[in-house]
């Protein structure tokens, strides 16, 4: 209200907004809007190390398309999205609910459950990686011990991608239950006691309370776990380095493999500029929803 | 009027600060190395660095890469115009590079230096520069290397074997021979898309031994005598894999990984692009090093009954063509390459790669007949030698990059493709690799 009361006030006040929002203005635009209208631009041009920008169209999509790594790189993001962020999530919620009940030893459990999270990824995917060894890993010395045969995990496609998602379940998992476990705390004690009091079991309780009042936090968790899993670079260069015979690749490394290894900064950037759309929408759901939560 | 003369005295003393600063400015150069195997590497890094300032008072600001990483370093390091004055890459991207015009001539230190250098080393330095529409020398071939075959020597004599055999099948032969007697794995080379040379380049050197010539006078020829050549190298790459021959995970290899599954004798024999496996028994199993194991010259004639080339590489020395400091980058490299510094430097690596000077490969550390690993691989220069194909034509070079021949090989180790369908995807890609240039 007082904002706009006078020409004078309203003036100086915005002044001093815009003074403060400045800073973070000046990042946004540096390091994001700059960085991202740079590369829809770049998508479109022939932009390879040493050659200035030089426009052509649609070209790059179109050689991308065709490019058979890179349309297996697009299924592999949408297993690797669909699948991974799916099931953790569902796993994360159940083990949240489990963990927000009271028994001996809560505390200790929960932090070992945080230790994942908490361990360096770098290190902990050097760890997969040596455990999961064909010739000297851990898991295939045991093998043979219950009369298996030893497996190739990182060296088929199915088994590989499948050791890319556990791994990614593992590390993530905590965070998740984490955030769901403060979302059930959240849910007002009296509710469960009236419910209890009109005689609803356990599993009522669970249907009828706990998932309603997590619905609206669980879409949100969805959203932002497919938008930051889709930009996951680390776990796939770092477990198959995108093998076997570039069989396992995901958008982020395919694009990596564009940019520093051939030097073309066109087709690395095309190929994010793809799935813009879709990052879009998602970035849209959880703004929306969260406008929702925030005044529903 | 006294506050304006004090304001005009400050400025004149700023000034004068300013121009002598920029003045009294050391000069340097920034390096960025690959310093990724041994405190030996590193420590010889030191001391040039260390020589070179103290006899020019330029001062190196130095830091140390794996290979792979400091490939993507300098990529982005050019692009971004914030290069290293000086560096080294490896040999596809250099082509690559070069070909963009991104480096600088250096014809005139290799002309300083050419009457002694190994010609191969510098055919190899002879590069494309499609910018410019030109040839020339656009690195300092600073290392050479080549495909090391290591064994174990025990395994042959329990095969019965004195010496290894020298003819193609022969000498294979008593690989397979021992593994029925030892039990242990007779082969070991990598095929996956972990590795970098440890996969192209064994590729391209049994294609050369089956008779192929992909590149010839500066064009790609993928007819079909070099598709049956690509096939037939294919196949003997990937059997002993198939039959059983090898250890079971060489389908998720690194570049490390053949170097530690023959150092615990996990197989018989292996390839690889340097000495580092015979380095280490050197240095923590000397007694192995010497009655134990050893390093073989190629088996001539080839599986053809032909001889064939044996290929060899360079590690190039670079100086980006947007270097911050091109003066001080061309005297350091001068530094680098007189035969008296370079020669305590490619010493102290110890034989992991050859040097780019004859006289130097005289030397008795490098022609001692008596060395079981230094010297059958010195022979590797001095019989037909050739470069690898990737260095005679930026698309092949882009192919190579793009891990065309990894492909190739996974689709019939991992997809269980038939070979001749899998050579034809590769050469269907090569071709189109080649094609945009």
């Amino acid at each position: 209200m007082g904002v706009a009361r006078t020409r004078e006030g309203w003036g100086r006040e915005a002044w001093q907004s815009y003074l403060f929002v400045l800073p973070f203005l000046a990042l946004f635009v540096s390091f994001i809007l700059y960085p991202l209208l740079s590369e829809v631009y770049y998508s479109f041009t022939r932009y390879e190390i040493g050659l200035a920008p030089r426009f052509v169209g649609l070209k790059n999509f179109a050689g991308l398309i065709q490019d058979s790594d890179y349309r297996q790189s697009i299924l592999n993001t949408l297993i690797y999205v669909g699948m991974g962020v799916n099931a953790k999530l569902a796993l994360a919620l159940l083990i949240a609910i489990f963990l927000n009940r009271e028994f001996a030893g809560r505390s200790l459990v929960q932090s070992l459950f945080l230790l994942p999270w908490a361990a360096a990824t770098i290190s902990s995917l050097l760890s997969f990686r040596w455990m999961l060894d064909t010739d000297f890993g851990v898991v295939n010395a045991l093998l043979p011990l219950v009369g298996l045969q030893r497996i190739q995990w990182l060296g088929q496609y199915s088994t590989a991608m499948a050791i890319i998602l556990m791994y990614h379940i593992w590390k993530y998992l905590p965070f998740w239950t984490l955030i769901f476990l403060s979302g059930l705390k959240g849910i007002p004690p009296d509710v469960y006691e009236a419910a209890r009091v009109d005689g609803a079991s356990p599993v009522q309780l669970l249907r009828w309370i706990t998932l309603p009042m997590m619905k609206g936090l669980y879409i949100i968790c969805t959203l932002i776990s497919a938008i930051w899993t889709m930009g996951d670079f680390i776990t796939v260069y770092l477990l198959t380095g995108g093998g076997p015979g570039q069989s396992t690749n995901v958008l982020a490394t395919i694009a990596y493999r564009f940019a520093f290894r051939f030097g073309e900064f066109d087709n690395a950037s095309a190929c994010f500029v793809l799935l813009f759309p879709v990052m879009l929408v998602l970035i849209l759901l959880v703004i929306r929803k969260l406008e929702a939560s925030a005044y529903g | 009027m006294k506050v304006s003369r004090l304001m005009s005295i400050g400025i004149a003393l700023l000034l004068v600060l300013a121009l002598a600063s920029g003045a009294l400015a050391q000069r340097k150069v920034t390096l960025w190395w690959t310093v990724e195997y041994s405190a030996e590497e590193k420590a010889a890094l030191e001391a040039i660095v260390n020589d070179f300032q103290k006899e020019t008072g330029i001062k190196v600001e130095w830091s140390g890469y794996s290979s792979t990483d400091l490939w993507a370093k300098v990529m982005a390091g050019i692009e971004a115009g914030n290069p290293p004055d000086i560096s080294q890459v490896l040999s596809h991207s250099l082509v690559l590079l070069a070909d963009r015009g991104l480096l600088a001539d250096v014809s005139d230190l290799i002309e300083k230096y050419k009457g002694d250098m190994i010609p191969s080393g510098v055919e190899a330095s002879y590069l494309v520069n499609s910018k410019a529409g030109k040839r020339s020398y656009y690195c300092i071939p600073w290392g050479l290397y080549t495909l090391t075959i290591n064994y174990w020597t025990t395994d042959i004599k329990k095969a019965g074997y004195d010496k290894l055999p020298t003819d193609w099948q022969g000498f294979w032969g008593a690989f397979e021979k021992a593994q029925t007697v030892t039990g242990i794995p007779a082969v070991g080379w990598s095929l996956s898309d972990r590795a970098e040379f440890d996969v192209s380049w064994p590729v391209e050197q049994f294609i050369m031994a089956f008779g192929g010539r992909l590149i010839k006078d500066g064009k790609l020829d993928v007819g079909p005598e070099n598709r049956k050549a690509v096939i037939e190298a294919l196949k003997f790459h990937t059997k002993w894999y198939l039959e059983g021959k090898s250890p079971k995970g060489v389908t998720e290899w690194g570049d490390p990984d053949n170097n530690t599954n023959l150092q615990t004798h996990k197989m018989s024999v292996t390839l690889n692009a340097t000495l580092s496996i015979p380095r280490w028994f050197y240095d923590k199993e000397r007694d192995k090093y010497f009655n134990e194991t050893a390093s073989a010259n190629y088996p001539q004639p080839g599986p053809l009954g032909t001889p064939y080339p044996v290929l060899t590489n360079i590690y190039p020395m670079i100086i980006p063509a947007n270097a911050p400091n091109m003066k001080e980058a061309k005297a350091f490299a001068d530094f680098w390459i007189q035969k008296r510094n370079y020669d305590k430097y490619i010493r102290g690596l110890e034989a992991r790669f050859f040097p780019m000077y004859k006289s130097t490969f005289d030397d008795a550390y490098f022609a001692n007949p008596k060395d079981p690993h230094i010297f059958p691989t010195r022979q590797h220069f001095f019989g037909p030698a050739a470069p690898v194909n990737w260095m005679l034509h930026p698309g092949y070079a882009k192919f190579v990059i793009g891990h065309g021949w990894h492909k190739m090989v996974s689709r019939v180790v991992v997809d269980k493709w038939p070979p001749e369908k899998a050579a034809d995807e590769a050469l269907e890609a090569l071709k189109r690799a080649v094609e945009r240039y």
